[in-house]
């Protein structure tokens, strides 16, 4: 049982939930950039929310089934059909053999997903399907998807798809909530007040590894480097030269600029969705009430 | 073996996000340092297995990431606890690894700017390169990547002023006043000054990479006829 891509989409990458417990040996976790639409992906289909789905960015391709089964798309909008009928979103739908599914441009944020009954099947790498590209392993063959390529997935059973789930998820890419950084003191009350008040925009430059945002440009109150330290995921770094980049899936493990904020985990998707062109303002949470919207947003998915 | 006992001083701990905690011990960059991160960074993976998502110890720091659904506040509570106790700090003194690099100029893609810029002969660069007894300090940045320290001054060399979209694996390297090897195949901007024909980091075989934190490693030259002959030979 394959897709098989007759059209490879700008990047399309095998993802799951990530790879934890290695960081430490510099193994980034990756994992899908938006987890909360691939949990609601494979929920709607009964699956397990960490089996492995298709994570589609930008604009998607072509391709085929040559097995029945169900998929569930979830995340941005991007139109999608089969034999010239636009097919749903966060609804189970039925494929058949021989059917080519054809997806286009988003039409919002940056990212959708495509899940498929009981999973898409590659070799696991430390328990994990998720690529990982800086080292060009894990998922398939350790890349984005290209022409030709034939990804398995499990047999689907006859089931019960669960109709009544609803998932309230903002994706409101216009404000991202972030909690202070671990050198949000090396930053003076003004480069603060701008980080906090003024838009940045996504750049061009933006991958899974890092996030780069064009705004006001902010400078330490001192000339010392930091000793390089460990890096958490969403962590707002300054360069050298002033500019902002949201450590993102991919990230490298360590390093050593400044870390103004870090994005709260609750709106972490919302990053996921990002795209190059977008404009957005961070807006101010302290770590108490980033804790709260943490457990709102995972009760989410525990219906 | 060798093992020290000593009082020990608290880490700072503080979130880092709202998934994570920071510990931060003296400030600075010792072997002294080292031996704490070392020593309560697998005490911790130890003591909290199912509370730790994963973690990333650096020279005096250890980020912990935590699992899913425990809570900032409580696990630095548990952990301002375990730091209340007393601890001996005892390490084992790891067997130095010997790694043998190629220096020649197919493969040293940058000795000749090194030389410029410490104004040291090729020769010099490879005397003292050889002389020196590192300490990987810790793994971070890629896969593998090993952070060491303990490379001679005269060596130091600023990073290229744009980085390699791709270093070869194996490439052994001068940053700043850090030296190191690139375990895979990735992007990096250090100055390039031999190979090892070595594979440092195997997918299979991560449990017990020999780069790993706290080794012991000095690096000897080969010629380019040796370098073909262990060519691909895993550590």
């Amino acid at each position: 049982m394959n897709l098989t891509v007759i059209k490879p989409g700008f990047q399309d990458l095998v993802q799951d939930l990530g790879r934890d417990g290695y960081t430490h040996l510099g193994i980034s976790p990756t994992g899908a950039a938006d987890k909360a639409s691939m949990k609601i992906a494979n929920l709607l289909l009964g699956n397990n929310v960490n089996d492995p789905v298709i994570e589609i960015t930008l604009f998607g391709g072509s391709y085929s089934f040559d097995c029945t089964t169900t998929v569930c798309f979830a995340g941005s909008h991007f139109p999608a059909s089969i034999k010239g009928k636009e097919i749903p979103f966060l609804k189970p739908v039925a494929v058949k053999q021989g059917d080519i599914l054809t997806i286009s441009g988003s039409t919002s944020g940056a990212r959708c997903y495509l899940a498929i009954q009981n999973g898409f099947n590659v070799a696991k790498l430390l328990e994990s399907s998720s690529t990982h590209l800086m080292s060009k392993s894990g998922g398939y063959r350790g890349r984005n998807l290209e022409l030709n390529d034939r990804i398995p997935f499990n047999k689907p059973e006859k089931r019960q798809f669960p109709l009544d789930l609803k998932f309230a998820i903002d994706y409101d890419r216009s404000v991202i909530r972030a909690t202070p950084g671990l050198q949000f003191n090396l930053f003076d009350k003004p480069y603060q007040e701008l980080f906090f008040g003024k838009e940045f925009t996504v750049s061009h430059q933006s991958n899974r590894m890092g996030i780069r945002i064009n705004g006001p440009k902010l400078q330490k109150n001192t000339s010392q480097d930091i000793i390089t330290e460990g890096l958490p995921l969403g962590a707002v770094q300054v360069t050298g030269s002033g500019d902002s980049i949201i450590t993102f899936v991919d990230h490298q493990t360590t390093g050593g600029y400044p870390k103004i904020a870090n994005v709260i985990a609750a709106d972490m998707h919302k990053v996921g969705q990002l795209r190059p062109g977008d404009s957005f303002t961070f807006e101010h949470i302290t770590m108490d009430k980033a804790e709260s919207l943490y457990q709102e947003h995972e009760a989410i998915f525990k219906q | 073996m060798d093992y020290q006992k000593e009082k020990v001083k608290s880490p700072s701990i503080t979130p880092a996000s709202d998934r994570s905690i920071m510990l931060r011990f003296e400030d600075g960059i010792s072997e002294y340092i080292h031996e704490h991160v070392f020593y309560f960074h697998s005490l911790l993976v130890k003591k909290f297995k199912k509370k730790i998502a994963n973690t990333s110890p650096a020279y005096n720091s250890i980020l912990i990431r935590l699992a899913d659904g425990v809570s900032v506040w409580r696990m630095i509570a548990k952990l301002k606890q375990l730091f209340e106790e007393e601890h001996e700090i005892s390490i084992e003194q790891k067997q130095t690894v010997k790694i043998p690099v190629c220096y020649d100029k197919e493969f040293a893609l940058d000795i000749d700017r090194v030389s410029k810029n410490t104004k040291l002969s090729t020769d010099e660069i490879i005397h003292l390169h050889t002389k020196g007894k590192y300490l990987v300090y810790f793994l971070g940045f890629s896969p593998g990547f090993p952070y060491i320290g303990g490379m001679d001054q005269k060596l130091e060399t600023p990073r290229l002023n744009s980085p390699r979209i791709e270093v070869m694996q194996g490439s052994v390297a001068i940053g700043g006043k850090q030296t190191g090897i690139y375990p895979i195949t990735s992007p990096g901007g250090w100055n390039i000054i031999g190979r090892t024909p070595l594979i440092l980091f195997d997918w299979n075989k991560i449990s017990n990479p020999i780069l790993q934190m706290g080794a012991r490693i000095q690096f000897y030259a080969i010629s380019h006829k040796e370098f073909s002959q262990h060519q691909g030979t895993l550590f």
